[in-house]
């Protein structure tokens, strides 16, 4: 929970411009990224869950994406991720009910749908498209928001 | 045009809408619709129908986007059998792009253009789809949004425009496959919050019927038709204004103005009369949150109506026609539900979310309960869209009373049970006969769909 907080506080402060890049580099690196990666990917679905220490390396981060989950396959840390992919992530790690094709499926394109039936993000995205960092940091502070509210 | 052209072109159109190049923001879906009805007025009628529809859609740069959909609908009517039991449609192909223009957040063009659609602000006068294109500017403090459209490429089932006796006459024969052609333009402009934190919308509305002169009634002739009339051209100008008052309560209302000329048989001949009909409405919502997420909302809605005017629809035979004719006009009730037309109406509508909350994990179990009771009159003695007894002078039509129960246990489904009760005015000299209504008319659906 501390971590949740903290990286929704980050994630707030960063947007709204209030706290400094130079207080997180790994936040400053999202944000400056036109085409989320994996590992910044991984690094922010596994901080916001407690699976890592936020002092992880975006890297390390993307290793630790348990293999027994299956969630992504055949990627390396620097490679692009799309939104589908981002929005599986999310729900696996954050372990988020779906619908009877997400259950069925638990592909990127259902995530993407559960998602986008919580009204996360505002407008629907296509699963196949690539984020930014700036849109990835949005969507995971809906979803954190969203969690929070419902507990 | 004629029965005899197919309509398998909607579906390369749908296949080209999508550029190919732009197959990353590319997106698609679909969904599955059983609906089962039974309704009793006169005769029992039971329905069922089965609908695929099939969407594709992508972003194009980061302005704009297109999206088409289409659906399939196999329906059965046991009794009577009066369903086109296959149906394809192309529902929409719309375009849409936001511009900022100055490089800023203001002010923002939007263009939308294709099959999508129209509405006006109070959705009392025109809501429904159309083919044609918007442009708009969007300010801090005002939007305006200028668009046009037509009736000519819809196909006549998806049509619910009926403004003349042409509509209706070409809505019942088989060799017609396209709606009656009209051109339809619509002005809005909206301030936002001006006052009070209030909006207030001014808006334009020009309805062309530019239906075949030689399958219309011409000025001049001296023998009545009943089943057939003339052009029905009209011009709509409307003002409202919408906000909160206090806390959770919120309010809305709006006036319209009409306009425009039809032809009128005066007794010895057939005339270009002109029209003035008016129409207001308002309503107030309460939303209580910790009261199960609950709505409660008092609604009212006033069109004109012409006492001596001898069918709803071009009935005017002396001076101007008074009765109030919407391009498309919303549903009433699910029983009872006649033309926004020399009708008065009041409503009390509550929804419900009990279980809102419920599960704290997920919202996936909702479930939404809705009931709306309304009481149905005529301002004047003049005749209304529905079957009534010409002979009476009663302006109380009767109550209905609806209720909807939705369900959604999954994001990808849902199940909505609805059922409504009309009590017609049974008192002395009532506005229906035995034959137009039965003491108790009702309807009841299940409908269950899934997203894919």
């Amino acid at each position: 929970m501390r971590h949740k907080l903290l990286l929704l506080v980050l994630i707030a402060g960063t947007l709204s411009g209030t706290v400094t890049a130079q207080s997180n580099s790994v936040l400053d690196s999202v944000m400056e990224e036109e085409v989320l990666s994996y590992k910044h990917a991984a690094y922010l679905v596994l901080t916001a869950t407690e699976t890592i220490s936020d002092s992880t390396s975006p890297g390390e981060a993307a290793e630790r994406i348990p293999v027994e989950k299956k969630i992504i396959t055949q990627k390396s840390p620097d490679d692009s991720i799309t939104y589908g992919e981002y929005a599986l992530l999310i729900m696996k790690q954050l372990d988020i009910r779906g619908g009877i094709l997400y259950e069925l499926t638990e592909s990127p394109r259902y995530a993407a749908r559960e998602l986008s039936f919580y009204e996360i993000p505002p407008e629907p995205i296509s699963p196949f498209t690539t984020l930014s960092g700036k849109q990835s940091l949005q969507i995971l502070r809906s979803v954190l928001e969203w969690k929070e509210e419902q507990q | 045009m004629r029965r005899g052209r197919g309509f398998t072109i909607v579906f390369l159109i749908m296949m080209v809408a999508v550029p190919l190049g732009t197959v990353q923001a590319f997106d698609f879906g679909g969904s599955l619709h059983t609906g089962l009805q039974f309704s009793l007025n006169q005769e029992p009628v039971f329905r069922n129908g089965e609908t695929l529809t099939l969407w594709v859609g992508s972003r194009l740069g980061s302005s704009s986007q297109i999206k088409a959909q289409a659906h399939y609908r196999f329906s059965t009517e046991l009794e009577p059998d009066t369903v086109e039991p296959y149906f394809f449609d192309l529902d929409l192909l719309h375009f849409s792009g936001t511009y900022p223009l100055r490089g800023g957040r203001w002010p923002v063009l939007t263009v939308d253009a294709g099959r999508y659609t129209f509405n006006d602000f109070s959705g009392n006068v025109l809501s429904h789809t159309l083919d044609g294109v918007s442009v708009g500017v969007l300010l801090p403090f005002a939007t305006v949004d200028i668009s046009a459209g037509t009736t000519a490429l819809l196909r006549k089932e998806s049509s619910d425009i009926l403004v003349s006796k042409y509509d209706i006459y070409r809505n019942t024969e088989d060799d017609y496959v396209l709606a009656p052609p009209r051109i339809i333009g619509l002005a809005t402009l909206t301030f936002v919050e001006p006052f009070l934190r209030q909006d207030l919308s001014l808006s334009t509305i020009l309805q062309f019927d530019v239906s075949p002169r030689d399958e219309l009634i011409s000025e001049g002739l001296p023998v009545f038709t009943a089943d057939l009339g003339g052009r029905v051209n009209t011009q709509y100008y409307g003002i409202g204004v919408e906000g909160p008052i206090i806390g959770p309560l919120y309010w809305d209302s709006f006036f319209y103005a009409e306009t425009g000329s039809l032809l009128s048989y005066t007794g010895t001949e057939y005339q270009e009369k002109s029209i003035l009909g008016f129409l207001a409405g308002g309503s107030l919502r309460l939303f209580l949150e910790d009261g199960f997420h609950s709505m409660i909302e008092l609604s009212g809605l006033y069109a004109s109506g012409d006492a001596d005017a001898r069918s709803a629809v071009e009935g005017n035979q002396k001076g101007k026609s008074r009765q109030f004719l919407p391009i498309d006009s919303p549903a009433l009730g699910k029983v009872f539900s006649p033309l926004l037309g020399n009708i008065l109406s009041t409503s009390l509508h509550a929804t419900l979310k009990p279980f809102f909350n419920a599960n704290p994990e997920s919202r996936n179990n909702i479930v939404e309960f809705a009931i709306t009771g309304t009481t149905f009159f005529r301002p004047s003695t003049g005749p209304i869209s529905v079957p009534h007894n010409t002979e009476s002078d009663k302006h109380y039509l009767g109550t209905e009373v609806d209720t909807e129960m939705t369900i959604r246990p999954f994001s990808d489904m849902g199940v909505v049970l609805s059922g409504g009760l009309f009590f017609p005015n049974r008192g002395e000299g009532k506005p229906f006969t035995e034959d137009q209504q039965k003491a108790v008319s009702y309807k009841g659906t299940f409908e269950l769909s899934f997203r894919f």
